[in-house]
């Protein structure tokens, strides 16, 4: 059985005025788990509690009733702060602070030794792509840049539990690209990752499990799979065959289901093209002005050498682009191919 | 007590790069260059020096005195306020650790603002007094008052004979008594002309020469100067010290004894007597009128002295801010700070208004809301108290010492036992304060 990381059983949380009266109820019984190496997804709309409830987890905010346990402990324990990193929904670095001395701020506050807080910082700036920027103060820093700082100092502990808030919020699709990597990265070696967004793309591609939330109470709460999935519907992906090989096919499948199935040509995923795009334009140009190229993962957040190439290696080759002559003909070919016949 | 500095630090950069310092010290600037242009001394040189040094550092710790209460506030509430605080709470770091970080960044500021502003005022005194003899003006002497009359055990004496004398004045037997004890109260500290008074003061011999201080009013009503006669030494000595004066009454004189008229029983006699050819007597006053100066050491440790006495009362103050700050919003805090440091300045003013039992009633007798009134002025008053302390400028200013013993009392209980409650208060009420509470 998983060592569970996040305990929460009936949390409650009432928000009171200055007469103590009951105002709001923005937190209204809410149980779940979250075990360890797990990416869970906190998700609902504005006003659903997902921001109260991740705050009872850091210890912000005291719950009203119920029990909340992360890492064994309470969340106002330091002992369990020790083993927390968490990215704020905005940044509230100091801006007088520059980005190098700010890593090192935080990582004094984790009493990490003079020569591992230089370490990770030169790592972490590496990691980020704000190397070139280490010696400017936070606050001329653009919202995506601040981002990454928040992001860093979040790891600056290598926490055993991060707690990401709109981590990609801000970011530009190179930054979310390498946050989700990175989300990816964290769990691979062990660690939780607690993950509050409104990009559902971006929860559906990294996270494990799920809880919707919904005035306070929870909606449902499962791993993606489970909430996702259309169990009466298939899906059928194949490689390019013959025009008559594909005739075939379609023949069968309408036998069998009694009407068209759809079929179209699978589309490449726009992030991955906008990211080879930028990689082409970033090997032509010599200076950048703001975000530098990023190094991956930071060797310390990694582990070792061998998730270092595993986090290099793309999960599959991208296909070659193809002309946009070639592509119309390549429709064209399909469109006449799955025409049912007369 | 790394995240104590490292907290320290980051609030002193802050400081440094928000320009707050460089603003700080060009207040300072102004008020040591400026201050003294424009206030006149009264032509002499100890005027000159209370100008340099009582107005100008008094301006200094006033501006700092606000600049932390305002600076002390702000410290956790606007943190609070714009959340920065939830990247710190959120790390392995006590509440109270973020408190004392936060204070000590202010202490550490106002250490090098003061020094700053203590190191150019001394020189600005050095170069504005170049020319003149300040060697007895700038100098750092311990008061040491004569040995106290046992008036009481006398009265009591001149009671029993009286009485045993059947010569007893009529009236209550200790309406006589008082009035005995006055009357030889009015003798011990009169001197008519032709006679002379004896004081004698606890002394051990120290080598440097000493001074008496003495100021006294006349039974004229003119501002004729007077003569009299300073002996010092034990009668027993043939080499007594004479030194013949004339002084005005009202004035404050003083009269170099040399050191070797102390006694082996470590006490010096001293007697005055009036040698007038009228027939005036010299009134000294109970409290100060005659008191010896003891050189104890330099004026500059004198300064330093009196630097870290202010300083001490910067301490108190920082932590009453941070503790209101860690409680309350911005301007509830400043406001706040604000009541607390008037309340600590007005104690006079509190005296006098517990004196006055009726403000609302016109009877006889005071009704429930003078009674109301009066015990929260006395509440007000019986908390400041300890805070209403003395400036420590005016002895500089005077020449006289700032001890380690004034110093060290005034650290126990501002910064030890008061700061100690208000950081325990704080750190309470701080670690009770949900900070992720939406505006």
């Amino acid at each position: 059985m998983s060592e569970p990381i996040i305990e929460a059983i009936g949390l409650q949380k009432v928000f009171r005025d200055f007469w103590r009266r009951p105002k709001v109820k923005a937190v209204n019984d809410v149980s779940f788990t979250v075990n360890r190496g797990e990416v869970f997804g906190l998700l609902g709309p504005n006003g659903s509690g997902k921001s109260t409830t991740l705050k009872m987890i850091l210890g912000l905010l005291y719950p009203t009733s119920g029990q909340l346990r992360v890492l064994g402990r309470s969340p106002r324990d330091v002992k369990t702060k020790a083993r927390i990193g968490y990215l704020p929904e905005e940044s509230y670095s100091y801006p007088y602070l520059t980005s190098q001395e700010t890593l090192s701020f935080y990582g004094m506050l984790f009493d990490l030794p003079a020569g591992e807080r230089q370490q990770r910082t030169e790592q972490l700036l590496d990691m980020i792509g704000l190397r070139h920027a280490r010696r400017r103060q936070v606050g001329e820093f653009s919202k995506g840049m601040a981002r990454r700082i928040g992001l860093a100092q979040a790891l600056i502990n290598d926490p055993d539990l991060v707690i990401l808030d709109e981590p990609t919020s801000g970011l530009d699709p190179i930054g979310c690209r390498q946050v989700k990597d990175l989300i990816k990265a964290l769990a691979a070696r062990g660690k939780t990752v607690l993950l509050s967004s409104h990009l559902l793309s971006d929860v559906e591609d990294v996270c494990d499990r799920v809880i919707i939330l919904y005035n306070g109470k929870v909606q449902a709460l499962g791993t993606i799979n489970e909430l996702l999935e259309q169990k009466t519907q298939y899906r059928l992906t194949m490689p390019e065959v013959s025009a008559e090989g594909l005739q075939r096919i379609l023949a069968a499948v309408r036998a069998e289901l009694g009407n068209e199935p759809a079929v179209d040509h699978p589309r490449r995923d726009l992030e991955q093209f906008f990211l080879e795009i930028v990689e082409k334009a970033r090997q032509a140009t010599t200076e950048a002005s703001g975000v530098g190229p990023a190094s991956g993962v930071a060797r310390y957040l990694a582990g070792d050498e061998v998730l270092q190439q595993l986090l290099k290696t793309p999960e599959s080759p991208a296909p070659a682009p193809l002309s946009a002559a070639q592509q119309q003909a390549a429709d064209e070919k399909l469109r006449k191919l799955v025409e049912p016949p007369k | 007590m790394n995240k104590v500095f490292a907290i320290a630090g980051i609030a002193i950069r802050n400081a440094i790069r928000s320009r707050v310092v460089v603003v700080l010290l060009a207040l300072l600037l102004i008020a040591i260059v400026a201050l003294p242009l424009t206030i006149k001394g009264d032509g002499t040189l100890t005027g000159a020096v209370q100008v340099l040094l009582r107005y100008t550092l008094g301006a200094v710790t006033m501006i700092l005195s606000i600049a932390t209460l305002w600076a002390g506030c702000a410290a956790i509430s606007l943190e609070v306020q714009e959340r920065q605080v939830h990247l710190l709470v959120t790390k392995p770091v006590f509440r109270m650790q973020l408190w004392l970080g936060k204070w000590l960044g202010l202490l550490i500021l106002n250490t090098v603002l003061l020094g700053l502003a203590g190191v150019a005022s001394y020189t600005l005194l050095r170069w504005n007094l170049r020319q003149d003899d300040v060697a007895d003006i700038l100098v750092a002497r311990r008061v040491v008052n004569p040995m106290p009359l046992d008036i009481a055990a006398d009265a009591r004496q001149i009671f029993e004979e009286q009485k045993r004398r059947g010569e007893l004045p009529p009236g209550p037997p200790d309406q006589v008594l008082e009035a005995i004890q006055q009357s030889l109260r009015q003798q011990a500290y009169s001197v008519p002309s032709g006679l002379a008074r004896r004081y004698v003061f606890p002394v051990k011999p120290t080598g440097v020469p000493l001074v008496i201080r003495y100021k006294f009013a006349s039974s004229s009503t003119g501002k004729e100067q007077l003569a009299c006669l300073w002996i010092a030494g034990s009668p027993d000595r043939a080499d007594r010290f004479e030194k013949p004066e004339y002084a005005a009454p009202g004035g404050v004189h003083t009269v170099r004894i040399p050191p070797a008229m102390v006694d082996t029983n470590e006490t010096l006699t001293v007697d005055v007597a009036n040698v007038h050819p009228m027939p005036l007597t010299m009134v000294f006053a109970p409290d100060d009128g005659v008191q010896l100066l003891v050189q104890e050491t330099s004026f500059e440790m004198n300064l330093v002295r009196c630097l870290l006495l202010e300083l001490v009362k910067l301490a108190f103050l920082g932590a009453l801010a941070v503790t209101i700050g860690s409680v309350f919003s911005l301007p509830v805090a400043a406001v706040t700070a604000g009541y607390a440091l008037l309340l600590m300045n007005i104690g006079g003013y509190l005296q006098t208004l517990i004196g006055q039992k009726m403000i609302f009633s016109a009877g006889a007798q005071p009704g429930i809301l003078d009674l109301l009134v009066h015990w929260i002025y006395v509440i007000l008053y019986w908390l400041t108290k300890p805070f209403q302390q003395p400036s420590a400028l005016e002895p500089l200013a005077a020449g006289e010492l700032v001890s380690w013993t004034w110093l060290g009392t005034i650290f126990l209980w501002q910064v030890v036992v008061a700061g100690g409650a208000v950081a325990a208060i704080g750190v309470w009420a701080f670690n009770r304060r949900e900070l992720g509470l939406p505006e």
